[in-house]
Parts: structure tokens; sequence; C-alpha cells
């Protein structure tokens, strides 16, 4: 554009009166033209980039401001859903109630309004007042409030008070099956039991009301995301029968003195739980008074080592594997079984049926069928029984129990896991193991829930219904024929008082010997005493495990938890309609019962068939008794006794008895010995033992028992 | 007046016309979907209409008479029409900025005081004269704009007052304003700007404060127009949320949605796609007529030109740099898309002239 530059000198370049433009443009002005005009492109390009920031970068953020600013959000809460039992009687269930807050800005007079809500609500008055002074809009002054409560408040007629609806759960006010049904937090979720393990289907789903606003907050169109009701929840719990086994459940646990005690109930054919119930217990209505031991659901968060009750399973393997039929002789030899580095001691059966060692429930007998089964076979019958895996009740925080892989099994597990240690179970595992035998050899997944719906009338909507996993574990045949045996127990056995007027029961006992958290070592006076049994023998209704633990005076299955059994199923079978099937006893006298009957020469035993268990069951307890006389009984190899704690008087005593000699040396009580406890030697060897004054150990019972091989022997009952 | 000829037809910049027309439809969608009522969407087309012919009066003038002859006239003319507006203008937001005629529409006289100042400013250029700026000329330019500024300042609307400097700035430049003038000058804006902030009003620090850390600014304070616009603008997205669909403006968030914060509009309900399109037809404007100042034939149609294109740019700079929250607001509507029908009509007369000045460009 150079021919623009300069040309000022041009007068002819005038077309108007005046000489204005006479000056054309300066190179300079070009110049500064484009000057303005990359300023501008720069200043386009700077709100580009602010643009792309803002529309691509910030979009989300900037979107979800938008939105927030111009909406309202209500929580529309769904009504929690109810738990019913099978009989459709409500459990649980929730009522409106109102909670109380306060606009401190409208309290007239907010010491004397504090001073009168202290009073009427139990509210320390200081605190209210303080709460008062807040600037906030509105501050709460109680929530859920009884009917007396907020009527009294409205009475007051104060300005500044508002009232707000809220849901709150109620049990019943003479609650049953807490421990099933469980308990609500204050914000009405579920904390324990089927109100939590069910929460997401009790408590629905929360809607929204989305009310639109413009910028002065004026509502101009709104939106309802619909909540979705709470579903109400279908129990296989019959509330007769659970409140009568929970009434004397309780009555039998304070009597014995125990420290706990669980029932449970099974329909062996459906797997439904009529009852399950733990003592203690706690108020669903009154959490915050009870304990964690009130609270916590024994039936299913607690294993145990379930001792002889666990037999079921060895002698159910080999009925069902053919090793052992329910005559086939057993010869419990004098009592001792011999395992690699340990030996076991009984009672000196000799030679007895399988049914009889059931009966009598004999160690030897269970561990020599253990042995014929093996170690692999036995592991998969455990298995297939149901144990160490979750029975997958609907309860939270089921206890798995423990068992170890069989490659890991020790030299003496086949000892002691055939008679319920090593192995721990839990109630409902044990039960279910049960009723398996009940139910033709069928194993049945318990279960709690029948059936989950929504709404009510001709609206209902099943959104669930139970459909209990089954597997065959043993044949039709296999259990016909160990539900006879099992009946033997209960009519002749350390079972005898699980007997039912009028119903024929069968069922095995369990006095396990718990280990004593404090020395890591089998208690010989902390033990759980069970039962487990079904009714009626032909067909059984009612699967039942009685488990109390640590009953103090009679601690044996057969003495504490027994009775108990034979004080629920009745009751219960009545509640069912069960008919009554005559005197069982009666049945046995008339010889119908001759296939259980054993043999002559036990009968003819010095002690009556209860007594002699009884003194089984104690001597294998009671193990400064016990070991005379297997020591007597049998010439070839004897067991070193452990001598540790004892004066050398005792440990001279303990070692004639066992034909063995003595050393000794040092002054006081004995501290060490060789050959350690348990060794078998030939008799009349020489064991030699130090004394000294230093070490006190007998400080009470448990302590008795110190070196490692003993403790091992001793567990194994 | 030169006859509308068949070769003057063809030499019309029609990208020049068409440019401000999109752009005043552009704006009409905006006015659309977030004015009060429809009556706002009608009086601007009218507007436009009227603009149209305003523009081919004046393209149809010769701009060296329009300079000369006219100009004092009109200018004359807008300031009487200022002191009017002190005494019987009407107040909008704050503004008392508006005559209005009974029965018929308000206008501002201020909009035309800027087309006026900048022609008169172009006379005054056209002096035969060669060299830097002398002093003396720069008062008497600062002179020429002084007038209607203390008139718009007695009306308390700033952002005009602000474009006045900024019409005058842009003749210093274009003048030949001196290199230590112009250094000094930068310098001088530079340290009011900084001295000028701890006496602002606490309102108008808070402005400022939202567009240097808009996380920090109180959401309710002053910098709730920044930050409401930046929502607009971010929450629209690359393709927007659809014309008359956008929540931020239709819902009152917005301020001023229709007039000052249209930008913010276009860009809610167009998204990046549509601000673009905009920017687009912005840039062509300016481009053509810078392009029309440097084919000018002689210096004072150049710079009348350059007038207008700094009138217009700074416009746009501050008005999207409000909308996009990198200047704090000033009140600076945007050119021919804000609702307003004598700015349309200014911007209008404005491309007339520089029409007549490209139609002029060989002719002597």
């Amino acid at each position: 554009m150079g021919e623009w530059v300069n040309q000022s000198d041009e007068p002819s370049s005038r077309t108007l009166p005046l000489n204005s433009f006479s000056t054309p443009k300066q190179e300079m002005t070009e110049r500064r033209i484009k000057t303005i005009r990359l300023l501008v492109v720069i200043w386009m390009l700077a709100i580009g980039a602010k643009l792309i920031y803002l529309q691509v970068f910030q979009h989300g953020k900037m979107s979800e401001r938008a939105e927030r600013q111009q909406q309202f959000k209500i929580d529309l809460t769904p009504d929690r859903g109810v738990i019913y039992d099978r009989n459709h009687n409500a459990l649980a269930r929730s009522i409106t109630v109102e909670s109380l807050y306060a606009a401190p800005a409208d309290l007239k007079n907010p010491e004397e309004v504090a001073r009168q809500l202290a009073e009427i609500l139990d509210l320390d008055r200081e605190q209210l007042i303080k709460r008062f002074q807040s600037d906030k809009t509105a501050v709460a002054v109680k929530r859920k409030l009884s009917e007396q409560e907020a009527a009294r408040v409205r009475e007051l007629n104060l300005p500044g008070l508002h009232f707000a609806k809220e849901m709150k759960r109620v049990y019943s006010n003479d609650p049953i099956a807490a421990h099933v049904v469980g308990f609500v937090d204050f914000d009405e979720k579920g904390q324990s039991g089927i109100e939590r393990s069910y929460e997401k289907e009790i408590s629905g789903q929360a809607g929204r009301l989305i009310v639109r606003v413009d910028a002065k907050r004026n509502p101009y169109d709104h939106a309802i995301e619909e909540s979705k009701p709470g579903a109400d929840i279908h129990l296989t719990i019959n509330s007769r029968i659970q409140r009568h086994v929970e009434k004397t459940l309780a009555h039998a646990v304070r009597q014995s003195g125990a420290r706990a005690g669980t029932i449970v109930m099974i329909r062996p054919a459906t797997g439904e739980i009529l009852a399950l119930a733990n003592y203690p217990s706690f108020d669903p209505n009154n959490v915050s008074v009870s304990t964690d031991e009130q609270r916590r659901n024994r039936a299913v968060e607690n294993v145990f080592e379930p001792g002889s009750i666990f037999k079921i399973v060895t002698y159910a393997a080999a009925l069902e594997e053919g090793e052992i039929r329910r005559n086939s002789p057993i010869d419990c030899g004098g009592g001792v079984i011999h395992l690699p580095g340990r030996v076991i001691h009984d009672r000196p059966y000799g030679s007895i049926t399988a049914a009889q060692a059931l009966i009598k429930s004999s160690n030897s007998a269970a561990i020599l069928i253990a042995r014929k089964l093996g170690k692999e076979r036995l592991a998969a019958y455990i298995e297939a029984f149901g144990f160490a895996r979750r029975t997958g009740i609907e309860l939270p925080s089921e206890s798995r129990g423990l068992l170890r892989p069989v490659s890991e099994w020790s030299q003496i597990s086949i000892g002691a896991i055939p008679i319920g240690y090593e192995i721990s179970v839990n109630a409902i595992q044990a039960t279910a193991a049960f009723a398996a035998i009940a139910n033709g050899g069928v194993w049945v997944q318990p279960h709690l829930i029948s059936r989950i719906t929504r709404g009510s009338g001709e609206e209902i909507e099943v959104i669930d219904e139970r459909k209990p996993e089954t597997r065959r574990v043993v044949s039709q045949q296999t259990a016909d024929t160990f539900k006879e045996m099992l009946e033997g127990v209960v009519l002749q056995g350390t079972g005898k008082l699980a007997q039912l007027g009028g119903y024929r029961a069968a069922g095995k006992t369990g006095t396990a010997e718990k280990l004593n958290p404090a020395t890591g070592r089998y208690s010989k006076i902390l033990h759980m005493a069970s039962f487990v049994g079904f009714a009626p023998v032909e067909n059984p209704e009612i699967v039942c495990i009685v488990s109390i633990d640590e009953p103090k005076g009679a601690r044996m299955g057969g003495d504490v938890a027994a009775p108990i059994f034979s004080k629920v199923v009745p009751e219960a079978l009545q509640i069912l309609g069960v008919p009554t099937e005559g005197n069982p006893e009666a049945g046995l006298a008339a010889g119908s019962f001759r296939r259980y009957e054993i043999l002559p020469e036990i009968i003819a035993d010095a002690n009556p068939p209860d007594e002699g268990n009884r003194a089984e069951e104690m001597h294998q307890t009671d193990a400064a008794n016990d070991q005379p006389l297997t020591a007597s009984n049998h010439g070839e190899g004897v067991a070193v006794p452990d001598l540790a704690g004892r004066s050398l008087r005792e440990a001279v005593a303990l070692l004639a008895n066992r034909k063995l000699k003595i050393k000794a040396a040092g002054d006081g009580i004995v501290s060490s010995q060789s050959p350690p406890p348990g060794t078998l030697v030939a008799p009349d060897t020489v064991c030699i033992v130090r004394l000294s004054k230093r070490i006190k150990t007998r400080a009470g019972p448990e302590s008795q028992f110190i070196s490692p091989p003993r403790k091992a022997a001793a567990g194994m009952k | 007046m030169v006859e509308l000829k068949r070769k003057t037809l063809r030499d019309i910049d029609w990208a020049l016309v068409a440019a401000p027309v999109g752009l005043t439809l552009f704006g009409c969608l905006g006015i659309y979907s977030t004015a009060p009522n429809h009556d706002f969407v009608k009086k601007q087309v009218m507007f436009l209409v009227l603009g149209l012919v305003v523009a081919t009066v004046a393209m149809l003038t010769d701009y060296r008479k329009a300079i000369t002859e006219i100009a004092p006239f009109f200018y004359a003319a807008t300031l009487v029409l200022l002191v009017l507006v002190l005494f019987i203008g009407e107040e909008i937001n704050g503004n008392k900025a508006w005559l209005r005629i009974p029965g018929l529409f308000g206008f501002q006289p201020s909009e035309f005081a800027k087309l006026a100042t900048i022609m008169m400013l172009a006379r005054f250029m056209s002096r035969p004269r060669t060299g830097a700026l002398s002093i003396k000329d720069m008062l008497v330019m600062a002179a020429i704009v002084l007038p209607p500024v203390i008139l718009i300042a007695l009306g308390k609307d700033i952002g005009t007052m602000l474009t006045f400097g900024a019409i005058l700035g842009a003749f210093y430049f274009l003048g030949g304003l001196r290199k230590r003038w112009l250094v000094a000058g930068i310098i001088a804006v530079g340290v009011a700007l900084v001295a000028i902030y701890p006496h602002l009003k606490p309102y108008q620090r808070e402005r400022v404060d939202v567009i240097l850390n808009p996380e920090k600014a109180d959401p309710r304070g002053y910098g709730y127009q920044t930050i409401q616009s930046m929502v607009a603008v971010g929450s629209g997205g690359v393709l927007g949320k659809g014309i008359g669909e956008g929540t931020q403006g239709k819902l009152g968030f917005l301020p001023y949605a229709y007039s000052d914060f249209i930008g913010a509009v276009v860009a809610e309900e167009t998204g990046f796609v549509g601000v673009l399109l905009m920017m687009t037809l912005y840039l062509t404007l300016i481009y053509r007529l810078v392009h029309i100042a440097e084919g000018a034939r002689d210096r004072a149609g150049a710079l009348m030109v350059m007038g207008l294109v700094a009138l217009i740019t700074f416009h746009i700079a501050c008005n999207l740099g409000m909308v996009v929250g990198l200047m704090p607001i000033m009140g600076i509507p945007l050119p021919l898309m804000s609702a307003g029908g004598t700015a349309v009509i200014t911007i209008f007369a404005g491309v007339g002239l520089a029409l007549s000045v490209r139609l002029k460009r060989f002719v002597n």
C-alpha cells in the first residue's frame, strides 16, 4: 500500500472545500493498525483459551454447579419392611414417632424452655441451654419421643418448638428371637441379625423429590424419583416354639450355673429353622443396656469342639462305606489306643458291637472305626455333612469352623477328629448334620427365611423364595440303620435323659472339654455339654441341638443338655400337631426294640447303664483316677504318668500303680522327669525324677498337667 | 450523494454487511431465550432494519462531507441530548442513560456520542499535518472527548466513559503518538490500575478479586455475576444445551442475560461451537473494517474507520472478558448482540460510513 504513503504535497487531491483530506495516511499509521490487529488477535486467543478451559475442562464441574443451584433435593425415606414369623406375626415393624427440634431464635425464654423440656424429656438442662444458644436455624432437642412425651411437650404450646416425623423400629414388648431378628441403630440401620444381613431389602430404596428452582428459589418444576418400599421378610421361626425354647433355655442355664446356652431346632425335611435361641439374650427395644455377650448370636458366631456328638460323622461314614455294620464287633480291648507317640485311654469294654459302642460313646471304638475309614474318607464325609464351611444361614458373621486339610493332620489327628476334637463347628452345622441323618441321608441347607415379599394384599410381590440347597450324604438305608442306633443312645445309653414321653427320640450326647484360654490346655472343669437329637424317630419333624456352655455341677451332655431336649422337643411337636406314639420305654419292655439290645455282659456290669456311662465319662475327665485302671488292665506297655508338681510320695504311688520304679533326686515337688509323660515303657522301667522347691504349679486342677503330651492325650474324649 | 449504481453494489463489501447482520440475528436468539417477553426480539429486529437503512444512507454519503460538515452538528446534537438525559433521562440498572420518546422507544444518546466523537476526532486528524502528535494536538483531542465523558460521568455510566478513553487512546496511537508518550502512557495506565485498587469501594474490589481467584470469592457477593456467568459458559460445554434450553440464563441466575451477559447465554445454549461462530463473525467485522482503513485514500477516513474498530473491539474485548471471567464487571454490552437499539443503529451507521470510505477509495 505504498501508493498511499507521503503524498501530502499534492494539492490536486483536494476535492472538498476544506484542505483536510490532503493528509494521507502515514507509514506509522499503517504499522500501528497492524499492531492493533495483532492485539485483537491476542485478546481473542486469550478469550478462546479461557472458553476452552471453561467449556471443555471445567464443563463437568460447572454443569454440576449449575444443576446444584437449580434444584432442591428432598430425600423420601420409604417404610422399613416388616419381619414376620412363619405364622405372619410381626416380630419387627416400624412406626412413626416424633422428634423435637427447636428454633433458638424463636424461643421466648430459652432458659425457662430448657427447664421445662429437661423435666419432661429427662434431659440435661445445662446442655439444652447451651444448645439453645446456637446460631443455627434449628437444633435437635430429642429424637423419637414417646407418645406421652410428645403430648406433654405439645401441651406447653411454646413458640419455637417443632416436631418432625421419623420412623422408629419396634419389636414386641416381650421380645423373642432377638438374635435372629437383630436390631437397628438410632438411624434405623440394621446392626445385627436379619435386620443387618437383609438391610438392603428391608430398608428399600430411598426416593427423592427434586424441586427445580430459579435464581430466586421459586420452584417451577419438580420430579420424583420414586422410593421403593422396604421388603417384608418372612421367617421360618415358629414364635410359639421359639418362646417356649427361650424360656426353657433361660431357666436351664440359670439353674445349671452355666455361662451360656444355645438351642436350635430345624425341620429336617425342609431345613427350616423353627427356633433359634441363645441365653444370655437382650431386648432389641433397649439395646443400649445390653452387653456384647448378650447380643452375641452364639448359635452362628461361636464355634466349639463338638466332642462326642461328632461321632455321628464317623459312624455314618463307616456304615455308608461298609466298614462296619450295626452289629459288627469292635474290639475296644482294654481301653487303650496306641497312636504314634500318644495313648488314648478309655473304658475297657472289650469286644462290643458298633451299636453298643455308640450307645456307650466309646472313644476307642470311634477311633478304631475312623482308622478303618482312613483320613481321606473321613475328611470327605466331614465335608459332606457340611462342616468346616458356612451353612449360608441368613445371619451375619457366621463362623465357618475349623478343620485342617488332610495334608496337615498330625499323627494323632485320626485319634482326635473322629471323637470331635481338632475340629470346631457351629451349632447350626451340627444340627444340620443330624438333620441329614433324620432326613434319610439328605443334607438340607438350614435357613431362616421362607420368602421375601413387597406390598400387601392383591399387590403382593414375591421377591425371593428360598430354595435351600440339598445333597445326599449317605444312603437312605444307612440313615435308617443309623437312626435306630441313635435311638439306642437315648433308650439305653448316654442320652437316656433325652427320652420324651409320647415320642420316640434319637440323638447323641457330647461332653467336650474346652480349651482354657488362659493355659492353652484342655480344661478339666470347663465343658461344652451338648445333646443333638431328633423326634419322632420314624418320621422326624424336629432336629434339635441343646448346648450348654460351662455348666457347673453336672457337666455331662447326657446330664445337662439331654433333659433340656426332653423339655423343649415334645412341646414343639405338640405345637406342630405331631401325634404322640405311645411310650417307647414300654415298647422296649415288650421286646419290640430288641434290635437295640446290648450284650449281656455289659448289662451284667455292676453299674446300671446311665451310671456306667457317667463313670466312663468321669474317668475320661479325671485323668488322675483313670491311670491306675488302664495300667492294671494292660500288660504290654505302660504310659509314664505326668509327675510334674507332685510330691515325692504322690509320684511314688502313681508309678507303683503302673508297676514302674522310681529314682528321685532333690527336695520338694517334681520339676522334671525322664522318660517324659506319655512315653510307652515296659513294666519295671526306672523313672528318674528331679524335685525342686521353686516350682509351685498345683494352683488349680488344670495346672496338674504341664507336659505337652499329656495335654494332647487328655484332650481326646 | 453518490448514486446507487450497479458499480456501487458490486463495490460493497458484502462480508462487512453480512457479519453485523448475522451477529444481530445471533443475538436475537439469546434475547429470545432470556428476555421477559418477545417485544425485545421484535424491537431488536426492527432496529436491525432501521440500522440497515441508516447504514445505506451513510454509505451513500461522502464520508469526507460527513466528517467535515455533518460531524460538528451531530456532535453538538448528542451533547444536547446528553444534557437532556441528566434532567429527563431514565435510570435503568443504576445508569441514567436513556431518553424516552413518548409513545415510541427509549434510546441512549451516549451511543450516538461515541460515533460523533469518533467523527470529530477524525475531523481533527484530517488537517494537513505530518509527523508525530504535538502536546497541543493531544490536548485538543482530549478536549473533543471530554464534554461527552463529563456528561456521561454525571450519569454514572463507567463502562461508557472507559469506551471514550479507549477511542481517544486509539486516535492518539494511530494519529502518531510519540513512542516516549506511548511508553509513558502504558506505564501510567499500569501504575494507575495498581494504585487505584486499594482505593476501590469494597464491592468494586470484590469484582476484581473474583477474577483473580474465583474459588475463594463469596458466591453470594459481588462476584456472583462473574461466577454465574462462568457457570453458564462452563455448563454449556462444547455443543451447548440447545437454543432456549439455557437454564442459567432462563432461570435468572445470569444477571442481565439479554443485555450485558448475552455472550454467556450464547455460550450456554450453543456451546463452544456457537461462541466460535460468534467470534468468527466479530473477527470478520473487525478485519473487514481494518482492511478498509488500510485501503482508505486518506488519513481521516482511515482513522475514522479505525476509531470504529477501536469502539467495537473495546466492547467485545471487555464484554467477552467479563463473560469468561477474565475481566471485572464493567457494564459494557456486546455490540450488536446485546439488546439495545441505539447501539445497533450506531454500529450500522459506522459500518455505513466505513463502506463509504471503501467506495471512495479510488475517488478524488
